[in-house]
């Protein structure tokens, strides 16, 4: 293992569903401490890239590499051990148990007779909590009555907390009005202040520029491009993400219309 | 001081909790409040208003040969509606969990009958049942896991394969759809010790004094409990209050031995008025001797808090009132029902029946308002609350004379009138505490952990005080009743305390989602349904063996009866949020109409309406809590 090798990079990756061709050639990489954003239109692929980083499909063509070591994760449980971890749209919580259980659910710490350490629980997840810089005043509380913002805070402090190094968040502003939005958008600074990777998914350039650091634009499966900050305008990621010289054409023809 | 001494040492995690004991980021949930959020809160207080309506009209409610008379059904019901809530919970349903109490019953009595020559020893059919069991209970997750339909199709399928098998291979076998006289198989009588243990216990000399002593003893670890969870700790304690409580403590002791060894109108007052000024005087040297003083600047402060204290005072003081009205208008008119005349046909529409209905209604209404007028009530200053609850406990320590002058039932005149004196000068034991002492709106995780361990340990104490009296007279009660109580601790601590109780919880939840994050989702439903499996078998066994018969249709129908009990209980329909406890109260609930009815001497379909009036708002008041509870903002 190198220094310099990126915490994730995957070279010319393709995915093939039968004959289905959902995803070719994409490159991109993530460093520890940085954001790379990927972005694109409904159906463009995105979800089929963060899972086949995820483990739950594994590429056709092209390497998968973590922290410079090619891998091929055959199962999600795979690719939690080697640090990746996925938080998806549905955020995998139960709406009516309290913080505390959500947050550990499926690893829960257990004493030497088998009960779970409900303390240790309690005090942890509100820590953990704090340090993603939100207050929760009572881990009982149900997480079905945080807002969505909250919710998916809770997910990723859990992710973060379990010792992730990749954090892929799916979409986790799309559902959310501006102002969560803005809340969640923070949260994946916290984490990668904390020295995560992170890869963040998106159809919303205003979200994805101002936390970037690297953006991956997907279309139809194909990479529009891998580009780091500097060499793109904030402009020019709208412009791409507006579908550039088809919205000119729509709103001509629109307009013509009246 | 000892806080040094802890920081000094090496000890990384003594020093971790000695951070997190008081934190005042937490925010500290008062122990009444912290209960209300508990699932099976709605069923106790439903309970408790059952057995007052049945207790106030009926002459044998409450009596030992009574409640043995319910606590049986309750039992063996009440075994099958914990493990089928479990399941709930988990986010199945099993209709075949009725049929299975006789399936297993016939087996048993099949295998060990007919096997072979002679039959078979009992001590090797029951593992098999059990066994067997496992095995129907496995099928049916199987199917469930595999064909991911609603369990509710699945196994009503399984319901009617072995409904018809029972029948089937019992007519094909021993000619008749029973199998009856299983104590001439080998074994039986061990097994029955087992299953259908009938204690009779004699009555003894020291009942009622244990009772009095285990009851206030709990009473009073309760009370303190409750004093420790509310207010704030001092750092260090104030000998005067102590000295006060000490003195409370003596003088409660000697009215309390008064009030036992002499009779006659004098010393009775005199001995009960020594006794409730020392419970006042104990509650209060506690207050001012442990906790820290709420001082005038408070007193003042909130007294002038901001513009809405006019109304909140205004609001609180009506409710309050008028709920402390309800309630001894309730008691008052609950003393006259004339227990002798409960032939009516149709109960609820005599005067007797209005009575009793207005008894438990008015109480019920009564402490809801006072609930109500303690929330609208938020800012409101000492002295005014201290007034309030002074004036409750005059006002029912007035009804309790009056009752007992012209209550004609002697429970009334005795025991009720007893209990409310007691519960007046808590009241005022607590109004008194409350004004002295200055209510803790942070955690602080060593006073909260004695708080409720005391709790915990007062209601263990009294309810165990109580027990003893009742069983200790000359009534049956069966094994299967131990068999219930620890099945429901059991599962109450699987579902809060450990990891499976978890994973049950979150796979009723969020079956998906629980699976993503590594839950094994289809196993614990596998586990969940032969739980239920290998409950009817238990359940199968207590019957079978107390019964020395079994019917090929026993257990048909029940199904829906476990299932109202875990809803009615507080289980979620659903599945994800419930509680074993609330789903063994259900049981208790259903045992209590059902015997309750035929005993007050009306006519027992009633019972069908009011467990469907139970059923209702029970279904009503979960879809309330999960409402709120997944109302994202
Ligand atoms: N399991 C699958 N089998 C066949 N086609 C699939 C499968 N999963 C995704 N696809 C196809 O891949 C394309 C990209 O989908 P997706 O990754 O969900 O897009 P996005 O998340 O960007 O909206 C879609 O056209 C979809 O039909
Ligand atoms: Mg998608």
């Amino acid at each position: 293992m190198t220094d310099s090798a990126p915490l994730l990079e995957v070279r010319d990756i393709a995915k093939h569903f039968g004959n289905i061709t959902a995803l070719q050639g994409i490159s991109t990489s993530v460093n520890a401490g940085e954001v790379t954003c990927v972005l694109g239109d409904n159906g463009a692929g995105k979800s089929t890239f963060i899972k086949t980083l995820a483990g739950v499909h594994q590429q056709s063509e092209g390497q998968y590499l973590v922290e410079g070591e090619e891998v091929r994760f055959g199962s999600p449980r795979e690719a939690l051990s080697k640090g990746i971890a996925t938080v998806y749209q549905d955020l995998a919580m139960a709406p009516l148990m309290s913080i505390w259980r959500n947050f550990f659910l499926g690893s829960e710490p257990r004493n030497a007779i088998g009960m779970m350490k409900t303390a240790f629980m309690k005090r942890t997840a509100r820590e953990e909590m704090a340090k993603m810089g939100i207050d929760i005043r009572d881990p009982e509380q149900p997480v079905g009555t945080l807002s969505g913002g909250e919710r998916q805070s809770v997910a990723i402090a859990r992710a973060v907390y379990f010792g992730a190094k990749v954090l892929i968040l799916d979409e986790p502003t799309s559902a959310l009005g501006v102002k969560q939005s803005g809340v969640v958008l923070k949260y994946i600074i916290a984490a990668r202040d904390r020295g995560l990777g992170v890869i963040f998914i998106t159809h919303n350039p205003h979200h994805a520029y101002p936390v970037g650091d690297r953006f991956l634009i997907l279309n139809r499966g194909r990479s529009m491009g891998n580009f780091a900050k500097s060499d793109l305008p904030r402009d020019e990621l709208v412009k791409m993400m507006a579908g550039g010289a088809e919205l000119d054409a729509l709103t001509h023809e629109l307009e013509g219309s009246r | 001081m000892s806080d040094d001494s802890a920081n000094v040492a090496v000890d990384d995690s003594d020093v971790v909790t000695e951070e997190v004991r008081i934190d005042e980021r937490v925010v500290h949930v008062g122990p009444i409040q912290r209960m209300l959020t508990r699932p099976e809160v709605g069923a106790l207080l439903g309970a408790i208003a059952i057995w007052l309506l049945f207790w106030a009209v009926t002459d044998k409610f409450g009596t030992a040969a009574a409640t043995a008379n319910w606590l049986d059904p309750a039992a063996t019901l009440g075994i099958m509606s914990v493990a089928v809530a479990l399941l709930m919970i988990g986010g199945e349903f099993d209709l075949s969990s009725g049929i299975m109490t006789g399936a297993t019953g016939i087996t048993l009595g099949l295998i060990a009958k007919e096997f072979g020559d002679n039959g078979l020893n009992v001590f090797i059919v029951v593992p098999i049942v059990f066994f067997l069991a496992a095995v129907v209970g496995w099928l049916n997750a199987q199917f469930v896991n595999r064909t991911a339909l609603p369990s509710f199709i699945v196994t009503l399928g399984s319901f009617f394969v072995i409904k018809g098998a029972v029948l089937g291979y019992t007519k094909r076998i021993v000619d008749k759809v029973l199998v009856d006289d299983l104590d001439e198989t080998a074994g039986y009588s061990g097994m029955r010790k087992i299953f259908a243990t009938e204690f009779k216990e004699t009555t003894y000399g020291w009942r009622d004094e244990i009772f009095v002593i285990g009851a206030i003893l709990g009473l009073v670890i309760l009370v303190v409990g409750v004093l420790e969870l509310t207010y704030i700790r001092r750092a260090t304690a104030n000998p005067t209050g102590l000295l006060v409580a000490v003195a409370g403590v003596v003088a409660g002791i000697g009215g309390l031995l008064g009030l036992l060894n002499t009779d006659g109108v004098g010393t009775n007052a005199l001995f009960g008025i020594l006794g409730a000024v020392g419970v006042v005087a104990a509650m209060a040297g506690l207050g001012l001797g442990r906790y820290e003083p709420r001082g005038d600047v408070e007193l003042a402060a909130a007294d002038a808090d901001s513009d809405g204290a006019p109304l909140a005072r205004k609001r609180m003081s009506t409710f309050t009132l008028v709920g402390v009205a309800l309630i001894l208008l309730g008691i008052a008119l609950g003393a006259i029902i004339d227990s002798e005349t409960q032939d009516a046909f149709l109960f609820f529409f005599t005067v007797q029946g209005f009575r009793a209905v207005a008894f438990v209604g008015l109480i019920v209404a009564g402490v809801a308002l006072i609930f109500l007028g303690a929330r609208a009530g938020g800012s409101i200053s000492a002295k005014t609350r201290l007034s309030l609850l002074l004036f409750a406990a005059v006002s029912i320590a007035a009804v309790a004379f009056i009752v007992q002058a012209m209550a004609e039932g002697r429970k009334f005149r005795t025991e009720f009138f007893t209990a409310m004196l007691l519960v007046a000068t808590i009241v005022v034991g607590s109004a008194v505490t409350e004004f002295l002492a200055r209510k803790r709106t942070f955690s602080d995780a060593r006073a909260d952990r004695l708080g409720r361990l005391m709790v915990a340990v007062g209601m263990v104490m009294t309810l165990l005080a109580w027990a003893q009296r009742t069983v200790f007279t000359d009534n049956i009660f069966r094994i299967a009743i131990l068999w219930w109580v620890l099945f429901t601790i059991g599962a109450t601590f699987v579902l809060l305390r450990t990891r499976f109780g978890n994973w049950i919880q979150a796979v009723g939840g969020n079956f998906d989602a629980s699976r993503s994050i590594g839950v094994p989702a289809a196993r614990v439903k596998t586990t969940l349904f032969i739980v239920v499996a290998l409950a009817a078998a238990l359940v199968g066994m207590c019957l079978a063996f107390r019964l020395n018969s079994v019917q090929a249709s026993q257990g048909d129908g029940q199904e829906f009866f476990f299932i109202i009990a875990a809803v009615v209980g507080g289980n979620r329909l659903q599945g994800g949020y419930g509680s074993a406890l609330g789903a063994a109260i259900g049981a208790a609930i259903i045992s209590m109409v059902r015997n309750g009815i035929p005993l007050a001497g009306w006519n027992t379909n009633w019972s069908f309406l009011v467990l469907g009036a139970f059923l209702l708002g029970a279904v009503l008041l979960n879809n309330y809590v999960r409402e709120k509870a997944e109302a994202a903002r």
